[in-house]
């Protein structure tokens, strides 16, 4: 009866470990948790947790190093939490196999939310390539990758191929943030250096075709200082 | 200290001695040749030997103009006296002279040239040394500056203490009394009460965060080193990214948008530059009642882009304006809440948007309400 998700919780301050394990166990999964980086190694391959919640700043170990030793050995998401304005250490993490990121002070609902998606994106992955989605839909959005059209409502938006290309892969991604970096390996396969500037026009051309008010957007989310984040409900 | 100073200036180690002996020297002679022949021309031509004593002179007033120390300009005068005997008094090309009146000729035009060689000389240097004196006034002056300002900073430091020691102190009594009602007498309290308590140490622990936030960032400013990683930055991303985060303390406010159709790019630190906003639409919330429509308005104005946040409340008293953006400056608050803000919030803000290099401001508009406008640099 144990096929409940397990997730561990690596967080060094005792007040925030206890209340996120709290609202985990309350939507019923199973949590592990320790305040200690080497021990969340341990955990790992000794208990194969289906998800990590991991601080960025513990006291015996960089968060970055935690991902770096774990990654290799697990398919696990993991969702790393840090403050705001350390936004370099987040696209740091990113970039190196985290799934996610939430930033302190976060509430119990986008916790809840995160984990929702990341857990989504796991079932996608083990399924086989054929079974995977032909049709994303979100609100009006609709995307038909079989045909290779997007509508909007029932009108069909037309894109370069270069924006089908980003949209099919932010969709692909719904929920999770994508660095500047992931973006454009994926698109041009190549990123060189700071040159986030061409994608940004891209993202705004996008925006311009799809969004009522690109200042307010309903589907492509900005992360500043990150990347971003196409929603996913 | 004034004659140190001159020292300083003036050539202290021997090669570059020696080389501004050598061009001394050599403008000295070359002046003096090149008077010469200009007045061998002279008088091919048939011009008076006055104006060849006159050009003697002129010559000695240039090498005095043009060399160090009255040395040079006293060699000048009596190698003039002398050549204009060689050359130019009757015999030609020897120093002897015929004419009586020859000697009074030879002294004055020797004393009138030392005059204006020692005159024009000591001109120089006292314009030199005037130079030296308004340096050293500068120098001072900015020392005073540096010192004045680090008793400023001394200053700020001690009200940053201050404002953390009761402005934070203030809601942690607060959570800690209400978290320990709960725990002590939890199973008496009825639920409506609990709820209340728990309410209040959510309101406070929210108000600490934003407060340590901006206290975080006004340390970081106030160290000096503000690090603006600058990008190019989307205005409509980052005015989004603004706006999004604060959605949640807005629910009673309505926030409309309105940047131009054309994408603008800027060269800016993203993330201090949403700050900036978030800070600014958080003043429009605390100081505006319930209902009240706050507007970010962008547009583009010769080389500058102009971000406005503007609200329709009560607008800002004639006394506060010329004094929101400092720090430590607090409004009444709208809010029943009785608490005050830490008094950072502006004055971050217009740090970041100096160190950006441009300006902030706030005025009433015609029409009710505040606006605060700033400007970024449209190019880098």
């Amino acid at each position: 009866m144990d096929n409940k998700p397990l997730i561990l919780v690596v967080e060094d301050d005792k007040p925030i470990r206890n209340f996120i394990c709290i609202s985990l166990e309350a939507q019923g999964y199973r949590v592990m948790d320790t305040q200690y980086g080497k021990t969340a190694v341990t955990l790992v391959s000794s208990h194969n947790p289906d998800m990590i919640i991991l601080d960025l700043g513990l006291p015996d170990m960089d968060g970055s190093g935690v991902i770096a030793r774990i990654r290799p050995f697990t398919k696990a998401a993991i969702i790393v939490v840090s403050a705001r304005g350390l936004e370099r250490e987040k696209v740091e993490a990113l970039d190196s196999g985290a799934d996610d990121y939430l930033t302190k002070p976060f509430s119990v609902e986008e916790l809840l939310a995160r984990i929702r998606v990341a857990f989504r994106h796991l079932q996608y992955a083990g399924q086989p390539q054929n079974e995977l989605l032909t049709l994303f839909k979100i609100d009006c959005l609709t995307i038909d990758l079989e045909k290779r059209r997007v509508f909007l409502s029932d009108e069909e938006i037309h894109l370069t191929p270069i924006e089908y290309k980003l949209m099919t892969l932010m969709a692909k991604y719904a929920g999770k943030v994508l660095t500047h970096k992931f973006i454009l390996e994926e698109i041009w396969g190549t990123f060189s250096g700071n040159d986030t500037q061409s994608l940004r026009v891209f993202m705004a051309n996008i925006r311009r075709k799809i969004e009522k008010d690109p200042a307010q957007p309903r589907y492509i989310l900005t992360e500043v200082g990150v990347g971003y984040r196409f929603v996913d409900e | 200290m004034e004659s140190s100073k001159t020292e300083h200036l003036s050539i202290n180690n021997d090669t570059n001695h020696f080389r501004a002996t050598i061009v001394n020297l050599a403008l000295t002679i070359g002046i003096m040749i090149f008077v010469t022949i200009l007045s061998l021309s002279f008088r091919y031509v048939g011009v008076a030997e006055s104006n060849i004593i006159i050009a003697y002179i002129l010559g000695v007033l240039l090498v005095a103009r043009y060399t160090d120390g009255y040395v040079y300009g006293i060699a000048a005068s009596v190698l003039g006296v002398l050549k204009f005997n060689f050359f130019f008094a009757e015999p030609y090309y020897t120093f002897e002279a015929y004419r009586p009146d020859y000697p009074i000729t030879f002294v004055i035009m020797l004393i009138s040239a030392i005059i204006t060689s020692t005159l024009t000389t000591k001109a120089k240097q006292e314009t030199k040394l005037q130079i030296v004196l308004a340096m050293e006034r500068e120098r001072l002056l900015e020392q005073q500056q540096e010192s004045q300002l680090e008793v400023e900073r001394e200053r700020l430091r001690g009200n940053l203490l201050r404002a953390i020691s009761h402005d934070l102190r203030t809601p942690l009594t607060g959570i800690l009394g209400a978290t320990a009602t709960i725990l002590d007498h939890g199973k008496v309290l009825d639920q409506g009460v609990q709820r209340n308590l728990l309410q209040g140490v959510y309101e406070d622990a929210s108000w600490l965060i934003h407060s340590v936030e901006n206290i975080l960032s006004i340390t970081r400013i106030d160290e000096g080193n503000i690090e603006l990683k600058k990008n190019m930055e989307a205005v409509e991303e980052v005015v989004a990214e603004a706006v999004s985060r604060m959605k949640k303390q807005s629910a009673g406010h309505t926030i409309k948008i309105n940047i131009p159709d054309e994408l603008i790019m800027l060269p800016m630190d993203g993330i201090l530059i949403t700050q900036v906003l978030v800070n600014l639409i958080d003043n429009a919330i605390k100081y505006t009642a319930d209902g009240s429509i706050i507007e970010i308005k962008t547009h583009i104005e010769g080389e500058n882009a102009v971000f406005e946040v503007s609200d329709n409340g009560r607008g800002i008293s004639e006394e506060a304006l010329p004094l929101i953006f400092n720090r430590f400056y607090t409004g009444a608050s709208l809010k029943d809440t009785g608490r005050r803000g830490t008094g950072l919030g502006l004055a971050i803000c217009r740090s970041i948007i100096t160190a950006h290099g441009g300006d902030i401001s706030a005025f009433n508009n015609p029409a009710g309400g505040a606006t605060f406008r700033f400007n970024l640099l449209a190019k880098e």
